[in-house]
């Protein structure tokens, strides 16, 4: 669990993805994407690294 | 702020436990609550008769100050049932007083109970769903407590040995107190190596799920004077709602304790320097260091380097947590109650081994939520009156 401070001036709870956990950083450059889960969970936002940061 | 209350009008009188830990089967909250009340009652020497106000907050009745009253079989015309988390009854003490003043009432009983370890986490405190945190799965409380102690210790550089060093002073004092849950000795490095629940917490760094209760007993001034016990006067009050959710908190490192000391001091005329008891409430290890930053015990962003070396621990420069905290002694849930029970009890002087040395003036400051709604109340002695 990740709390994400936005470009746009918002923070989001989210979750940092295609990383493993302990290598998530404060501080580090994040791309939002959505995640669409299986079932009838409703899609959500997730985060994941911005390579060049 | 708290102006239309007056330093030492009020007093709290009487204090008293519930059966503590794991308690016997089938107990209910009400039968906690009044074990509380009867034994606060006695502790002041005050009857049931003479209740006029009742207050109580549970996470396991919505209507708990009715059951209480039910329970109690009494009818008090002033009832409150503020619930803000563990800092409700710090709360109800600043109802009190001021329902007091009014002429509202005269003898009020503030009570608590929790068969939390009985009847399971899941069962005494449902979780709500909330649809900007629950997708993501939080473990709460301790993941909102966590993403604090991350921020802590990227932007002060705040250590887990430091953190952990909460954990080991509360164990100490908890040593000191025949009441509390724990009776091993705990080390730095036990609670770096425990399990780990949330990271940088290990369950060392997070309050004991224990069953429990209690009562205080809030009168004027005037009729304290004549009751058994040396009456705790109440200084001082202030309290702070900062959010309802972590993903709301303005900023993960300031609590609202820095408005609630703020306004409690001002109050009470009196500051960080003048209080010799500091009753924290710690249900993570993080929580005592931002609180003692923000009720300006040390400098924002110090906490982690000021309970180092085992200045927060018995014999150290400041006595915090005295009965060994939400950490080590007890922690049913909300456990704000348990603050202002062992600040009265320093400031009479009947705590054994654990006694601070003329100790005149108690800070107790609670927490509810997840750092979401702070309330300080100072209480002193006639002799800081």
């Amino acid at each position: 669990v990740a709390l994400v401070d936005c470009d746009e001036g918002f923070r989001l709870m989210s979750r940092v993805e295609d990383i493993a956990p302990e290598q998530v950083r404060i501080g580090q450059r994040v791309r939002f994407r959505v995640h669409r889960p299986d079932g009838d969970e409703a899609p959500y936002p997730v985060f994941a690294p911005v390579e060049s940061a | 702020m708290m102006e239309g209350l007056k330093r030492g009008s009020a007093a709290i009188v009487g204090v008293a436990e519930s059966d503590l830990g794991q308690v016997a089967d089938d107990l209910s909250i009400f039968d906690l609550m009044a074990q509380g009340v009867k034994r606060a009652l006695d502790d002041c020497g005050l009857k049931l008769k003479d209740v006029d106000g009742l207050f109580s907050a549970t996470t396991q009745s919505r209507l708990s100050v009715l059951g209480l009253a039910e329970y109690l079989g009494i009818n008090p015309p002033f009832l409150g049932s503020t619930i803000v988390g563990g800092s409700s009854f710090e709360y109800h003490v600043a109802h009190a007083m001021g329902a007091i003043a009014l002429g509202l009432c005269n003898v009020a009983v503030i009570a608590y109970g929790s068969t939390q370890r009985s009847v399971g986490r899941k069962q005494a405190s449902v979780r709500e769903v909330n649809p900007y945190e629950t997708p993501f799965r939080p473990f709460l409380p301790s993941s909102a407590y966590a993403l604090a102690a991350s921020r802590h210790m990227h932007q002060f550089g705040t250590t887990r040995e430091q953190l952990a060093a909460v954990a080991v002073a509360a164990r100490d004092w908890a040593l000191l107190n025949p009441a509390a849950w724990e009776k091993k000795p705990l080390t730095i490095d036990g609670v770096l190596t425990s399990r780990m629940v949330s990271y940088p917490f290990t369950v060392r760094d997070c309050c004991l799920v224990t069953d429990g209760g209690g009562a205080i007993v809030v009168t004027s001034a005037e009729r304290a004077k004549s009751l058994k016990k040396p009456a705790a006067y109440v200084l001082g009050c202030g309290q702070s709602t900062t959010h309802a959710n972590i993903s709301s908190m303005p900023d993960l490192t300031v609590t609202g304790a820095l408005i609630a000391g703020k306004a409690a001091y001002q109050m009470a005329k009196l500051g960080p320097q003048d209080v010799n008891v500091v009753e924290l409430y710690d249900a993570f290890t993080i929580n005592t260091i931002l609180f003692l930053e923000d009720l300006g015990f040390c400098k924002k962003g110090e906490g982690g380097a000021f309970v180092s070396g085992g200045r927060i621990a018995p014999k150290g420069g400041l006595a915090v947590n005295t009965n060994g905290g939400g950490l080590s002694y007890c922690h049913p849930v909300m456990y704000g109650l348990f603050l202002l029970i062992e600040a009265v009890r320093q400031l009479r002087g009947e705590c054994g081994p654990r006694q601070v040395k003329d100790c005149e003036v108690a800070l107790a400051h609670g927490n509810g939520g997840v750092l979401s709604s702070q309330a300080t109340v100072i209480l002193g002695t006639q002799a800081a009156l």
